[in-house]
């Protein structure tokens, strides 16, 4: 007996049988575990890479993050810049059913022109955005309302809190939140971090269950700590506005520095624009004219004159120089003083500006001399600010001046400077002679909140002596207490200054203008151990035109504001805990 | 032994498999309790590998949902903060203090300035 098959066969030829149809349900396996064989072959060879990425695609999304670009903050933490995050709205014009409903209810909620938005929904595209950066109220409005063919994609939209307030330092970002202008443009890589943000791994679902393990490391957008101080910042923009208005002036600018760091407190041009509309301004009012417009000095220029000479031992304080009662001859060109002035002593001629006693001094000091020094006070080249379009200046060679050059530029003509170049030179009187590199940024914060990146105070070198400056200081003094720039004295300081009245290249003529000028003042206070330096510019002023009556008054309301603000917040850290200075 | 039939022959009618089983039965229970607690115990460990997926995708969850709390939280924060530097904007206070409090800047005959080596001491904070 055959107990192997008998419970399937009771003759042999059923058992043929049984073997016939086994054999074919074999063939049928095989046939089938092949077909299988060849579907896997097909999904895991053939189609690996679309198949690959497909998954990628439906099991790994970006993880929305609250925000993309770090803030930009005055040196107290004061937010100037801030980015949130907003939505876009675009429509795939194939998928919207009825256009004309569309564009009605999209008008409706996106305060659009019904027509300009039904002519985009019918302009036969494949992608088209309706409106860029919307509140994500709104956005949730318009996707609620389950119009079929629009989406929104999440964006940033970057916030200025302050309006106007140190548009020309900040800059801005354009609609792809890429930095356009200002600090926005130069550090854009430190605000804007990396491009990659964390990928999740989802779920059927498109639930996110795990995200990478290096996400947060690698993400992060770093804030900028500006050296700006809100408060000084404001009071220079409102003095700014106010002298540009009342002289009806083409435009200005007040810088405010810290002359033993080089860092910069404030800076303010006027004409200036909102930056929460920038593009309804035109470039010029976006320009920021303290670091990228050059202009020829005037009679600020002589205490870079006065700096050499003392320096080089070839005039003292006291001595006595003739000033030609009023003018003097170069070459066929008579250059006047504003006085007509007899004997001088050095200290006089600066204190009252007297052009002639100038002129004198630097033919005493010699061409290659008074450029050497020039050039040591950093006039000719870039400052070195972090800001973008910084201008060079013009300076020519000594070998290009012409027979009456020495004489300008001992009177601030024939030279061109910005703003800061001259600000920085005085500060650098101010500080023992130690020219510094002026800086806007402090340090660069990452998104935990450490420090990544701090800046130092960098010597750039050592211009003049102390004593030098010390000497050159108390001239400067007097010029506030007796002399031109009386009107840029700040009760219960000592103040130590120059004004400057520097007449424009009239383009069609080709010559001097004698109506277009640049009225200046610059000096720092208090005189002694001075805590700030001011530059006052003033283009083109129609009511007034000299430096001691219109930029010195501002100088002095810049000056007195700043100085109450520094000492009423240094009483308030001295009485603040160890712990908490600083923050 | 009828509780361990499984068949019966067609033709003899012999209990030929329920027979042996039985037999097996007698001698290799603890055997099959062997087998048993064996594929018990790969059971439970498969199980156990299994929960710990399933607790690990669950935290997981919590975890992305946490930490799309903390993205909200942090948004609302900085709204917050962009509000708070709106309202302290310095022309904002300046404006307010101007027309709905009716301050001005005093006159240059109104400051006095202390001069003297020690700082007036603050009699307010």
């Amino acid at each position: 007996m055959r107990i192997g098959y008998s419970l399937f066969t009771d003759t042999p030829g059923q058992w043929r049988k049984a073997k016939t149809r086994f054999l074919i349900l074999c063939l049928l396996l095989s046939c089938f575990l092949f077909s299988i064989l060849l579907r896997l072959f097909d999904l895991q060879i053939r189609q690996h890479k679309k198949l690959s990425a497909s998954a990628i695609r439906q099991q790994q999304k970006q993880i929305p993050l609250p925000s993309r670009r770090g803030s930009i903050c005055d040196r107290n933490g004061r937010e100037l810049a801030v980015s949130l995050r907003c939505y876009s709205i675009f429509a795939h014009p194939s998928l919207v059913q009825d256009a004309s409903r569309a564009a009605s209810r999209l008008a409706d909620f996106l305060d659009l022109s019904a027509r300009e938005v039904f002519r985009k929904l019918r302009s036969g595209k494949p992608f088209v955005w309706i409106k860029r950066k919307v509140d994500p109220e709104m956005a949730k409005a318009i996707l609620d309302s389950g119009l079929p063919g629009i989406f929104a994609i999440e964006e940033e939209k970057r916030y200025y809190p302050k309006r106007d307030l140190g548009s020309h330092v900040l800059g801005f970002v354009g609609l792809d939140d890429q930095g356009l202008e200002g600090l926005e443009l130069s550090y854009d890589s430190y605000l804007k971090g990396s491009h990659h943000p964390p990928l999740g791994y989802c779920d059927a679902l498109g639930r996110i269950a795990f995200r990478e393990a290096e996400a947060d490391a690698s993400w992060g957008c770093c804030d900028i700590i500006l050296t700006l101080d809100e408060v000084i910042q404001y009071i220079a923009e409102r003095a700014l506005e106010k002298g540009v208005e009342s002289s009806q002036a083409k435009g200005g600018s007040i810088i405010v520095m810290e002359p033993a760091t080089g860092e910069i407190l404030a800076l303010a041009n006027r004409p200036t624009f909102d930056l929460t509309r920038y593009q309804d301004y035109p470039p010029a009012f976006r320009r920021n004219r303290a670091i990228s417009d050059c202009y020829e000095p005037g009679s600020t220029f002589k205490v870079i004159l006065a700096a050499g000479a003392l320096e080089e031992g070839v005039v003292t304080p006291g001595e006595r120089i003739y000033c030609e009662r009023g003018g003097i001859s170069l070459n066929g060109f008579y250059i006047r003083d504003y006085k007509k002035y007899g004997w001088l002593t050095f200290s006089q001629v600066l204190t009252n500006s007297s052009n002639v006693g100038a002129i004198k001094t630097a033919m005493k000091l010699g061409k290659e001399k008074y450029y050497e020094y020039i050039r040591r006070f950093g006039f000719g080249e870039k400052t070195g600010i972090e800001l973008p379009g910084e201008a060079r200046g013009i300076l020519r060679r000594p070998q290009d001046w012409s027979s009456i050059s020495l004489g300008a530029l001992a009177i601030g003509q024939e030279v061109s400077v910005t703003p800061l170049q001259l600000l920085s030179a005085f500060a650098a009187i101010a500080n023992g002679g130690k020219l510094m590199r002026p800086s806007v940024v402090k340090c660069i914060r990452s998104p935990e909140g450490e420090r990544i990146w701090e800046n130092s105070p960098q010597v750039v070198r050592q211009v003049v002596s102390p004593a030098t400056c010390s000497a050159l200081t108390q001239i400067l003094t007097k010029v506030v207490e007796d002399g031109t720039g009386q009107k840029a004295a700040v009760p219960g300081y000592v103040v130590a200054g120059k004004t400057g009245t520097s007449q424009k290249i009239d383009g069609k003529k080709g010559a001097y203008s004698h109506h277009k000028v640049v009225a200046s003042f610059v000096g720092f206070v208090p005189s002694q151990s001075p805590r700030v330096a001011i530059l006052v510019t003033i283009d083109e002023p129609k009511v007034g035109s000299w430096g001691g009556t219109l930029a010195a008054p501002i100088f002095a309301q810049v000056a007195q504001e700043t100085m109450a603000y520094l000492s009423a917040r240094s009483g308030i850290e001295s009485d603040l805990s160890p712990g908490l200075k600083g923050q | 032994m009828a509780g361990m039939l499984l068949g019966r022959h067609r033709t003899s009618g012999l209990a030929v498999a329920s027979s042996r089983l039985g037999r097996e039965g007698i001698h290799g229970g603890g055997e099959v309790r062997v087998i048993l607690l064996t594929v018990a115990i790969i059971l439970a460990f498969a199980l156990l590998y299994v929960w710990q997926h399933i607790q690990v995708i669950r935290m997981g969850y919590r975890v992305e949902q946490l930490n799309s709390e903390l993205s909200d939280l942090m948004q609302e924060e900085k709204e917050l903060t962009l509000r708070i530097a709106q309202l302290k904007s310095l022309a904002r206070i300046e404006g307010i203090a101007r027309r709905r409090f009716g301050m001005a800047e005093p006159s240059p005959s109104q400051i006095l300035v202390i001069t003297g080596d020690k700082r007036p001491r603050r009699t307010f904070r």
